[in-house]
C-alpha cells in the first residue's frame, strides 16, 4: 500500500515538478493543498491511468481527490482484474 | 555562421542566466532543436536553434548571467563550409557588436572574414541576411525591435514575413495572483528581498499597459448548462487521456468569435493598429513558484477541439516543468486568462501590450438563471473583455462576448 502511494506521488511529481511530494498529506484533497488547477489534475489522472493500467471513467473522477482515495481506487481495480 | 543569443521576452527584460547546455561542440542540430536552458525574469525556457547546423563554439558557461542579445553559441549552418580552424592561425573573429541587434534570438552574422570584423551586423549583405522570405518593411521593423526574422511566423504570400508578423515579444500577462516571493538562489537580490525579478517585470509591463492603453471593460454572464451536459456526455465515451475540459471549449469559442470581431486580434505598434490574420491565443498560466507566463497556442482558430485540448495539456505540462520555448512566449496575438475551478467569479484583466485585448473567464459557478418563466440553477461563467479604445469600442467588444456566448450554446459544433 505504501509502495503504491509512493508510486502515485512519483507520478504527481512528474506532472507537477514544482510540487514537493514530501509535503503531501495523503488524506487531504490534492487540488486544494497543492494548488493544482483542473488541467494539472486531468494530467495526473491521465498519467495514473497509463502508469497503472487502470481505466478511470468520467463518473469516477469527482471522488478521486486525495492520495488515499487514489491508493484505494487503484488497489481495488487491480484486485478486480 | 549563426549565433544563438540570449533571447528577449519583452522590452523590460535586460538579462538572463544560461542554466545548462543541451548540446556540445561538434553536435549537429536541426532547426527547432533545443540547445540550452535559460532562466529569465519571466520563466525558465528552452532556447532553440533556428537553423540546421553544427555547434562550433559554446561562448557562455552555465551559471553565467548575460545581457539580452549576448551571443551564447556559434553554429555553422549545414550548407556552409567548415571553418578551417585546424590549420593556420586561429581566426580572429571578434563577436559581432551586440548593440546592432540587441534582442536577436538567433541572427546570421557574416562568415569569419579575412580581416577583423568591422562592419556592424546591420549592414551585412542582404543575401546572407534574408534566409527567410520577408518584406522590406518587416525587415526594417525586425531590426528596430531586435527580433530575428527566422524566429517569426510568416503570414504573407508563400509564408513570407510581412510587417504584421513582426511583433515584439509578449511579456507576462496580468491575472490576479497573490504575490509569492520566489527564492532565486542563482540570482540573489539582497537589495530587494520582498520583490522578485518576475514580480518586477510584471509590474513594469502592467504599469506601461495602464499608462498607455485606454482600456474599456465589458462583462457577460454565460450559461454553461449545455456545454457541461455535452462535455459530460462526450467525456463518458472517452478514455481519461482524451477527456476534454471546459477550458478547451472556452478557447475554441474565443478563437471562432475573433474571426467575427477581428479588431481585437493584433497589436498596437508605432501609433497604429496592426491586425493579425493568424489567431495565436496566449494562455495565461499561473506558476506555483510565483508569477505567470502566457505561451501561445498557434492558429487556434484552425484547430479542432481535441487538438486544442492536447495543446493546452502540453503547454501546461511544459510550463510547470520550465520547458517552454522562447518562440512560444513571443507569438500571442491576444491573451486569454481563466481563473479556473478554484478562482472567483469575475476577472478584470489588463491588456498585455502590444496586444489590444484580453479575454477573462471566472470560475464556473451555480447561479439562478431565468428559463422561460422559471428561475433554475445553471452553471454559469462570467466572460470579461478588456480592450484598447484606440482600436475598438464597447459595441464591437460586446458583439465579441455575445458571439462567445452563442458559440458555447452549441457545444457540439465547436
Amino acid at each position: 500500500m505504501n509502495d503504491l502511494a509512493g508510486q502515485i506521488l512519483a507520478t504527481l511529481h512528474r506532472i507537477a515538478p514544482d510540487v514537493d511530494p514530501g509535503t503531501v498529506d495523503r488524506t487531504l484533497p490534492l487540488v486544494d493543498q497543492l494548488d493544482l488547477d483542473s488541467m494539472d489534475y486531468q494530467n495526473l489522472l491521465a498519467a495514473l491511468s497509463t502508469d497503472f493500467a487502470v481505466a478511470i471513467p468520467e463518473s469516477d473522477v469527482a471522488r478521486l481527490r486525495s492520495i488515499d482515495d487514489l491508493v484505494s481506487y487503484i488497489s481495488r481495480k487491480h484486485r478486480a482484474t | 555562421m549563426y549565433e544563438i543569443r540570449m533571447p528577449s521576452l519583452g522590452a523590460d527584460m535586460e538579462n538572463g542566466t544560461l542554466l545548462e547546455w543541451k548540446v556540445a561542440v561538434g553536435d549537429h542540430v536541426a532547426r527547432g532543436d533545443v540547445v540550452g536552458l535559460v532562466e529569465t525574469q519571466k520563466a525558465t525556457m528552452e532556447v532553440e536553434s533556428f537553423v540546421d547546423g553544427t555547434v562550433e563554439a559554446l561562448l557562455v558557461d552555465p551559471g553565467t548571467k548575460v545581457s539580452v542579445g549576448t551571443a551564447l553559441a556559434r553554429l555553422r549552418a549545414s550548407e556552409e563550409p567548415a571553418v578551417a580552424a585546424s590549420t593556420g592561425p586561429p581566426i580572429a573573429a571578434p563577436p559581432p557588436p551586440i548593440v546592432a541587434l540587441p534582442a536577436a534570438i538567433a541572427s546570421p552574422v557574416p562568415m569569419p572574414p579575412p580581416t577583423p570584423l568591422a562592419a556592424p551586423v546591420a549592414s551585412m549583405p542582404p543575401a546572407s541576411a534574408s534566409r527567410v522570405r520577408s518584406s522590406p518593411a518587416a525587415r526594417k521593423r525586425a531590426l528596430e525591435l531586435g527580433l530575428d526574422l527566422e524566429a517569426l511566423h510568416g503570414t504573407g504570400p508563400h509564408g513570407a514575413i510581412v510587417l504584421r508578423d513582426v511583433v515584439p515579444p509578449a511579456p507576462v500577462t496580468p491575472a490576479p495572483m497573490p504575490p509569492v516571493p520566489r527564492p532565486r538562489p542563482s540570482t540573489p537580490s539582497p537589495a530587494a528581498p520582498v520583490t522578485s525579478p518576475l514580480r518586477d517585470a510584471i509590474a513594469a509591463t502592467m504599469s506601461r499597459s495602464k499608462r498607455d492603453i485606454p482600456h474599456y471593460y465589458l462583462a457577460h454572464s454565460i450559461s454553461m448548462k449545455r456545454a457541461h451536459a455535452w462535455l459530460a456526455e462526450s467525456n463518458a465515451r472517452r478514455p481519461i487521456q482524451d477527456r476534454v475540459l471546459p477550458g478547451a471549449l472556452l478557447l475554441r469559442a474565443v478563437a471562432l468569435a475573433l474571426d467575427e470581431v477581428p479588431e481585437l486580434n493584433g497589436f498596437w505598434i508605432d501609433g497604429a493598429f496592426r491586425p493579425s490574420e493568424a489567431i495565436h491565443l496566449g494562455i495565461a498560466i499561473a506558476l506555483r513558484t510565483g508569477g505567470l507566463v502566457a505561451p501561445a497556442i498557434l492558429d487556434a482558430d484552425d484547430k479542432p477541439l481535441d487538438e486544442l485540448m492536447r495543446e493546452l495539456h502540453d503547454l501546461v505540462s511544459r510550463a510547470r516543468a520550465g520547458r517552454l520555448r522562447s518562440s512560444e512566449l513571443t507569438s500571442a496575438t491576444i491573451t486569454v486568462t481563466s481563473l479556473g475551478d478554484r478562482g472567483c467569479e469575475t476577472v478584470f484583466p489588463i491588456i498585455n501590450p502590444p496586444q489590444v485585448a484580453i479575454v477573462g473567464f471566472g470560475a464556473i459557478v451555480e447561479r439562478p438563471w431565468v428559463e422561460g418563466t422559471a428561475v433554475v440553477p445553471h452553471p454559469t461563467i462570467t466572460a470579461t473583455l478588456a480592450a484598447d479604445h484606440r482600436v475598438s469600442d464597447g459595441h464591437r467588444g460586446g458583439l465579441f462576448l455575445t458571439a462567445v456566448d452563442r458559440l458555447l450554446q452549441d457545444p457540439e459544433k465547436l
